[in-house]
């Protein structure tokens, strides 16, 4: 659904991205974590569209995404959601999740409808009317997500929407993930919190200083002791 | 009253189809010209303001060059009328087109520059095109201007006496903020406030920002130049510093500004407030103390950017939203 | 085109080109610094140009000597304009600094039309009235060139001041903490640098050179109301052609700017001058909008502004 081949991106002399090839399958929730400085976002930028100036292809459902703007890879059905969250903060959650909408929608009236629908299912539709600056860090959160599903996407990019929660958002959060995993959404999700990842997703991609590591089950990464070397055995021996 | 209250948030037209309603009907009873003058010079100032707020307000976009766009539209509809003996009707037309055409080129030129590059590069178009204008005198008359004929005749847009240039300054102040206000209304609006707030979140959910404020720009071009093509008919005289000088955008910013940026209705409460004040202080003290209301202005300026930077409908809107959510 | 009127049009040019760079330092400094654009540069330049006037004409002060009163009272001027109302719009959206600034630009620009009227007012020296001859210099074939000693003076001493100030602003402490500031300034707040403070030095420090510019100037330019709108244009295609921020780059794009500035007036005539630098204003901004010196990453020391 989703392939990588061969990305490699440099700022100025360094090499943040280097040979990076993964596919993603369709309808799963793939994990993909590293330390800090390993490229997650980065990467997320280069098949989103932001970083344009990387080598390697990105190939969607069979075209070539490469060099595409943001706004054409949003309509090919690849969306994200940004770790410092990017509310429209002088407009309400509605008008948020409504320019998300507009994306496939022509008119108004259908927009704020379905704009509703998802508000609904990520459960902000009591805070419909609040503005985007009035908002805890769990409702940003959600709101990302919500404008992000507003534009239909098949594949579904999430950067550390956990980050910054308290333990019943927490769960909550896992739940609407869940959620749309389950309504057919390809999901790719970066996180920090290891033991979500390993509760969510059937697969985790592993980076470690911009190369690619290993793949495989949670159990699998989990026990592989390059993983523990780099990155986890840190985390899991403190834990 | 809670309830009413209410109501009037929600119908925030009402007040302003009474104020075209008002501005319809009481020219009927001034039978003097200096206040019908009025009329016409804050329906002109109102539409002007309006279409800069149109890329200005709904993008934030600073355009400090839609000076240069009122000019193109006061010196096509002239020109043409003049040389060619077009009607304005159609000149007006095609100054509209020919600045939409320039909008969008500085648009091309200059959208993804930084807002405050923008706002230098506007400028620097607004110059070019006065210091052509007073340059190509052959075309343009240069300083000494073009004296428009004063032939009362609907075909050449020139009218006996005061009204009618009333109704049909009104009729354009109205397709003015009609058009304003669908832009508001439409995809195209909840675009260009997508920008304005984040322009990486917009583009990652579809927007294409480019685009949308090309759109805005063009059409925010077209009704400058289309008022400019009207003005020059209106005054039947024109020069560069009379159509072309940067303090007509700089006016147009403050009469958004004060009004409410980025409302649609905003444009046309300043102009409302200012185009009154500014001509009884030119009747009053004009010869004694030139500029005295400018320097009134530039303190008006600063203190609503300061103290009420959404302006008197966003305050305005802000105290009726807490009245009715109490 | 003659070998001695390419050598006259360019030292005239050169000339000009310093005293653009020395009023331009000023509005550059203020941006790097403080990221706001001042379009009431212009109108310091002005009030700075009146009172080396007045200072003239009613205590028969040489404008030179001048300096000594106009440059402080453009700083003290800073310090209460950045103390009432600057302060009050850093960090605010660009609407409201352009806006803001614009708006003390059309006060200013009023109050001298209202004081001052709008004639035009000169200080003619007599002591500059003779200009002196280079050459001629019949071996390499080139005639005598004419400089303007007032253009010299100013040129000289305009070139002067910038190089002290840049050596202040890489050597000093305050300098030194004025330039943390500009490349960032989260961390200078981090280090305990009063941020405050140092924007109101660098919009005062901004306000004092172009005050010593406008007396520079009074003896070779006529002053009027509406004079600091002419120069104001002609500093902002130099700040950004320099790169916003960039002292060095002001420098040299100013003289750039005087040099075509006298060329194009020659060869096409003074009415399009103008024109000219706004066309390579636009055309800059199309190709290289950091500006011609504005280099990310390269000559870090000099440029007090990283491009954010």
């Amino acid at each position: 659904m989703l392939e990588l081949k061969n990305i490699e991106k440099k700022f100025g002399g360094n090499l943040v991205l280097q040979g990076i090839s993964f596919s993603l399958e369709p309808g799963r929730i793939t994990g993909l974590i590293g330390p800090n400085g390993a490229g997650k976002t980065t990467l997320f930028n280069v098949i989103t569209g932001f970083h344009k100036d990387h080598s390697g292809t990105v190939i969607f459902s069979g075209d070539k995404i490469t060099g595409l703007n943001p706004e054409d890879i949003c309509k090919k059905g690849i969306c994200r959601t940004f770790q410092v969250t990017k509310p429209f903060a002088n407009i309400t959650l509605t008008q948020n999740v409504m320019i998300g909408a507009l994306s496939r929608l022509e008119r108004i009236k259908d927009a704020r409808r379905k704009a509703q629908e998802i508000l609904d299912f990520v459960g902000l539709y009591e805070k419909r009317e609040i503005l985007g600056r009035n908002l805890t860090i769990a409702d940003r959160k959600k709101l990302e997500i919500a404008r992000g599903l507003a534009t239909s996407p098949k594949i579904f990019l999430l950067d550390e929407v956990m980050a910054g929660l308290n333990e019943s958002e927490l769960l909550e959060m896992k739940k609407l993930i869940r959620n749309i995993a389950d309504s057919g959404i390809t999901l790719l999700i970066i996180e920090h919190i290891m033991t979500v990842i390993m509760e969510l997703s059937q697969k985790v991609i592993v980076l470690d200083q911009g190369k690619f590591l290993t793949s495989g089950t949670p159990e699998q990464v989990t026990k592989n002791p390059e993983v523990i070397k780099a990155y986890l055995g840190k985390e899991f021996k403190h834990a | 009253m809670k309830q009413l209250i209410k109501n009037i948030r929600n119908s925030s037209h009402l007040p302003f189809v009474c104020f075209f309603l008002a501005a319809a009907v009481l020219p009927l009873f001034v039978e003097n010209d200096f206040y019908l003058d009025g009329f016409i010079l804050i329906f002109i100032w109102a539409s002007f303001s309006s279409a800069w707020n149109i890329i200005a307000g709904f993008t934030g976009m600073v355009s400090l060059g839609h000076n240069a766009l009122f000019g193109i539209g006061a010196y096509s509809s002239t020109i043409l009328l003049i040389r060619y003996g077009i009607s304005p009707w159609f000149g007006l037309l095609i100054g509209g087109t020919l600045a939409a055409a320039v909008g969008v080129l500085i648009g091309v030129i200059c959208f993804r520059l930084r807002s405050h590059y923008f706002a230098l590069a506007t400028l620097a178009f607004g110059e070019v095109i006065f210091i052509l204008a007073m340059n190509f005198a052959d075309i343009t008359g240069g300083a000494e201007g073009i004296a428009l004929p004063i032939e009362p005749d609907i075909w050449n847009m020139s009218f006996q006496g005061k009204l009618p240039y009333v109704y049909s300054g009104l009729i354009l102040l109205m397709i003015v903020t009609i058009v304003s206000s669908k832009i508001k209304q439409s995809k195209l609006g909840y675009f260009l406030i997508a920008f304005k707030e984040n322009e990486d979140a917009a583009r990652m959910l579809g927007v294409n920002t480019g685009r949308a404020r090309l759109t805005a720009m063009a059409i925010s071009s077209f009704l400058a130049a289309v008022t400019g093509s009207f003005y020059a008919q209106y005054i039947v005289f024109i020069d560069p510093s009379s159509v072309c000088r940067i303090q007509l955008s700089i006016q147009a910013a403050l009469f958004a500004i004060v009004g409410g940026i980025g409302t649609v209705f905003g444009p046309i409460v300043g102009a409302v407030i200012f185009v009154p004040i500014t001509i009884a202080l030119r009747a009053v003290l004009g010869s004694t103390m030139p500029g005295l209301h400018l320097i009134i202005y530039g303190f008006i300026l600063i203190v609503v950017l300061l103290y009420m930077p959404q302006g008197i409908l966003g305050a305005a809107k802000n105290k009726l939203f807490r009245i009715s959510n109490n | 085109m003659d070998l001695s009127i390419f050598l006259q049009l360019l030292i005239s040019g050169i000339l000009l080109g310093g005293i653009y760079a020395m009023s331009s330092i000023g509005l550059t400094l203020i941006f790097g610094v403080m990221k706001i654009v001042n379009f009431a540069h212009g109108e310091f330049l002005m009030l700075a140009m009146y009172f080396s006037f007045f200072l003239h004409h009613l205590f028969k002060l040489d404008p030179y000597v001048s300096i000594i009163i106009v440059a402080p009272a453009l700083f003290i001027i800073g310090i209460i304009l950045y103390k009432t109302i600057i302060r009050y719009t850093i960090g605010k959206p660009i609407l409201t600094q352009i806006f803001v600034t614009l708006g003390i630009s059309i006060v200013i620009e009023n109050l001298a039309l209202l004081f001052f009227s709008g004639d035009f007012k000169a200080v003619t020296l007599d002591y500059l009235q003779v200009p002196f001859f280079l050459g001629p210099f019949d071996s390499i074939g080139i005639g005598e060139i004419i400089i303007n000693p007032g253009r010299l003076i100013a040129f000289i001493t305009g070139l002067l001041i910038s190089g002290a100030f840049y050596l202040f602003l890489k050597f000093s402490y305050t300098g030194k903490i004025i330039r943390a500031t500009a490349q960032d300034r989260t961390t200078a707040l981090l280090m305990g640098i009063n941020i405050d403070r140092v924007y109101m030095l660098t919009f005062a420090i901004g306000l004092l050179l172009v005050g010593i510019a406008g007396c520079l100037m009074i003896p070779i330019f006529t002053v009027h109301p509406f004079v600091g709108f002419e120069f104001v244009l002609i500093m902002f295609v130099v700040v950004v052609l320099g790169g916003l921020g960039s002292i060095v780059g002001a420098v040299a794009a100013g003289l750039f700017i005087g040099v075509v500035e006298v060329f194009s007036s020659f060869i096409i005539g003074p009415d399009s001058k103008q024109a000219i630098y706004f066309i390579i204003f636009i055309i800059l901004l199309i190709i290289r909008p950091s500006g011609l010196f504005g280099i990310k990453g390269e000559e870090e020391l000099e440029r007090i502004e990283a491009i954010d």
